[in-house]
């Protein structure tokens, strides 16, 4: 037993390289930001790291087990913060840990965001490209705008529900 | 729930999302000291990400823009540094470490005496191909190649004997007796290898298959830059395939290797100097002796005594083109370590480089500049250079080696030590009483550094030149970028330095990089153009701070 073990935290270790970069990506798709989508991949190693050590999985379901935790865990955040979880299959997972654009359901995802993004207002439109997409400051934005940062800050607010509620309408949030 | 809090909240997630860090309220709620567990709040959240995804999704789709966003690069940078920690502490990973990279890099480099293969270098702007090259090439240590370039239909044929390079067209023959490395090092393989040499920063992105082969990807950045390049790595090889050179304004550069075989069977004659007869030839440039040299140039002994004593002469020659006489080429021991003095007894125009250093060596004016692009459109990649403009001659020097070494060079060749401080370089200044006030213009994509002349009937005072940056531009195209709020607490000038005390309101505003640099620039470029300033140190409520907007350092007084 402890043979086996050591020997799939060997492959495991083998093949970090492999897993870490397809379990990042697949974690910063869905957080949008490194410093969670670094603590969550890391979590996920430690975890499955962990629990080889008593589990006897065989070696060719390192990968389902990797990306089951990986699921696992979103699930419990989401939950955690509110948010009624998806259902996500194992499969679709590993797909999404690999390449991101060329799934289906992300190209629909996106062109509806597109799509909404398009209806809003020219300056609720303008100021969610300022600060998200491009990423200026308020200060910057309010200087493009010719407007106060207050006045930046109460736009961009309103034009985050706008943009949520014609999600919302478009069932963006039934997962 | 109140919808102030819920905007403060908005603001905060779009900011941290920016800046890739985890979301304060998150980090809150874990703490326990946020109990608000909101589904509308968190829906709000997630429009957020869902238009950050668009952004991630432009960068795929156009080659310019995936490498125009530094976030996304900096996150998979960032990956693959935790991955080298967790490496070390928890899985004993080995092979990716990027030094090793880059050792290793070197080291497969010195064992290569020649390569052949099939390159195509490609321009890319906004995601559109602007320029395609392919280049069939062999190569062989240290300067024999046969090239042929196709682009655009028309076809050139490069032959490098070693010595001279004949770049053979369908109608005519122009051979270069001087400088055969001109072309080749647009896509020389040495050419990547010394820029991962020279890189100030290198992080492994992770692996790719490339042309059927694999190969580990890296990010480097040069010092004193802040675009990363990419290069991919034949893993069998461990020679560079592929590099991206990415330039600040959104294009990009490929060179890549389609084909590559390393150390082939090359036949005898691959580079054999035989040019098509019935061709017309044009010689450019000569090869000749150092009394030669002479003719034109009395005082070239010093020269060749004040050149690096590692470094040996490969060539003297004289030169066809407009701005100098006579080379002296120098090599060191690496293929890549050269210094090239040139001469000429019409001295060019002084130009004033920016970022540059400027002297003066027995009274006459010197120059010195480093990381010069493409010098002469023949030192492809970046050089240093030194200058000395005397009345009757003029001295050129451009090199991989370090400025102080140039410098030191010029000071052999004079006899006398370059004085730094005699700076006859107040250029800004242009007539008595005339100053220039640098604000920020706010174009729809950047923030830029503009110029604004005002009239001082007496000259100003320090303090009077930041009051009327305070108080802002006249022209209306022009903003003022230091927050309005901020007050000037204070000006002195000690040992050329000007120490600004600015209140806290200053380094309170968040600045992206660029208006930083904007905010940074208009105080130090509007001071130091008095006489009596050389350099800026920024104050924030009388202490130094690090900085204002986290990218700049003003830790140290800024020239």
């Amino acid at each position: 037993m402890k043979q086996a073990a050591a020997s799939i935290q060997e492959e495991l270790n083998l093949r970090a390289k492999e897993f870490w970069p397809r379990l990042y990506r697949f974690f910063y798709y869905k957080v949008q930001n490194k410093e969670e989508a670094e603590e969550l991949t890391q979590e996920t190693f430690h975890k499955v790291f962990r629990q080889t050590g008593n589990d006897n999985i065989e070696h060719d379901k390192i990968e389902a087990y990797l990306f089951t935790s990986a699921r696992n865990l979103l699930t419990d955040l989401w939950r955690k913060r509110g948010r009624r979880p998806g259902s996500l299959s194992v499969e679709e997972l590993r797909e999404k840990g690999w390449d991101i654009p060329q799934q289906r359901q992300e190209v629909e995802e996106r062109l509806m965001v597109q799509q909404a993004l398009q209806e809003l207002s020219h300056d609720y439109k303008k100021v969610l490209t300022y600060r998200i997409i491009e990423g200026w400051s308020v200060e910057e934005v309010a200087m493009k705008m010719g407007r106060k940062p207050g006045a930046v800050r109460s736009l961009q607010f309103r034009a985050v529900q706008a943009l949520k509620t014609k999600l919302q309408e478009g069932g963006y949030f039934d997962e | 729930m109140n919808e102030n809090r819920h905007e403060e909240y908005i603001d905060e997630f779009i900011d941290n999302l920016r800046n890739e860090q985890k979301p304060a309220f998150y980090r809150r709620q874990e703490q326990g000291k946020e109990t608000e567990k909101d589904a509308e709040l968190e829906k709000m959240f997630e429009t957020v990400r869902a238009v950050k995804r668009i952004k991630k999704a432009w960068k795929y789709n156009t080659t310019a823009a995936f490498f125009r966003s530094r976030s996304f690069k900096g996150a998979v940078a960032a990956a693959a540094a935790i991955l080298l920690v967790l490496g070390l502490n928890l899985f004993n990973l080995t092979g990716i470490n990027d030094g090793n990279i880059v050792h290793a890099v070197v080291e497969a480099y010195e064992e290569l005496h020649s390569y052949k293969g099939v390159v195509e270098i490609r321009s890319e702007r906004e995601g559109e191909t602007d320029f395609l090259e392919t280049i069939e090439i062999k190569y062989q240590k240290p300067l024999q190649y046969s090239a042929f370039h196709i682009w655009n239909n028309s076809e050139r044929h490069y032959l490098s004997d070693g010595e001279k390079l004949a770049i053979i067209g369908p109608t005519k023959i122009t051979v270069d007796n001087l400088f055969p490395e001109r072309e080749l090092w647009r896509y020389h393989i040495g050419t990547a290898v010394w820029e991962l040499e020279e890189a100030a920063e290198i992080n492994v992105l992770g692996k790719e298959k490339i042309f059927e082969r694999n190969t580990t990807v890296l990010e480097y950045r040069f010092p004193g830059d802040e675009d990363f390049h990419q290069m991919w790595i034949d893993e069998s090889v461990n020679l560079p395939l592929r590099k991206v050179l990415n330039h600040p304004d959104g294009s990009s550069l490929t060179v890549e290797f389609k084909e590559l075989e390393i150390n082939p069977a090359l036949e005898e004659d691959s580079f054999a100097w035989e040019l098509p007869a019935g061709i017309e030839v044009e010689e450019l440039n000569q090869a000749i002796s150092l009394e030669e040299v002479k003719d034109g140039w009395p005082e070239v002994g010093q020269a060749l005594a004040a050149a690096p004593a590692d470094m040996e002469l490969i060539q003297a020659g004289l030169l066809d083109e407009p701005f100098f006489d006579y080379v002296l080429r120098f090599r060191g021991e690496s293929g890549k370590d050269f210094l090239d003095i040139y001469y000429t007894t019409t001295p060019n125009e002084p130009h004033f480089m920016a970022g540059g250093e400027q002297g003066t060596l027995d009274n006459d004016r010197v120059e010195v500049d480093e990381g010069v692009q493409n010098v002469f459109e023949l030192y492809i990649g970046e050089s240093n250079v030194a200058r000395w403009i005397k009345s009757d001659a003029e001295i050129f020097i451009v090199s991989t080696r370090e400025t102080f070494q140039l410098e030191k060079t010029l000071e052999e060749v004079a006899g006398s030590k370059i004085n730094w401080e005699a700076v006859s370089a107040k250029t800004a200044q242009t007539e008595a009483g005339e100053y220039t006030l640098y604000y920020m213009e706010i174009t729809d994509t950047s923030f830029r550094l503009e110029k604004e002349k005002r009239s001082f009937e007496s000259p100003p005072e320090p303090q009077e030149l930041v009051k009327a940056l305070l108080q802002g531009p006249e022209k209306p195209e022009l903003s003022r970028i230091i927050p309005e709020d901020t007050e000037l607490l204070g000006v002195h000038v000690e040992n050329a330095v000007a120490y600004v005390d600015f209140s806290s309101a200053i380094a309170e505003a968040s600045y992206g990089s660029e208006a930083e640099s904007v905010l940074v620039n208009s105080i130090v470029q509007t001071l130091t153009q008095l006489q009596e300033i050389n350099a800026v140190q920024i104050l924030v409520e009388g202490e130094t701070v690090e900085s204002l907007g986290g990218h700049i350092s003003t830790f140290k007084p800024l020239p």
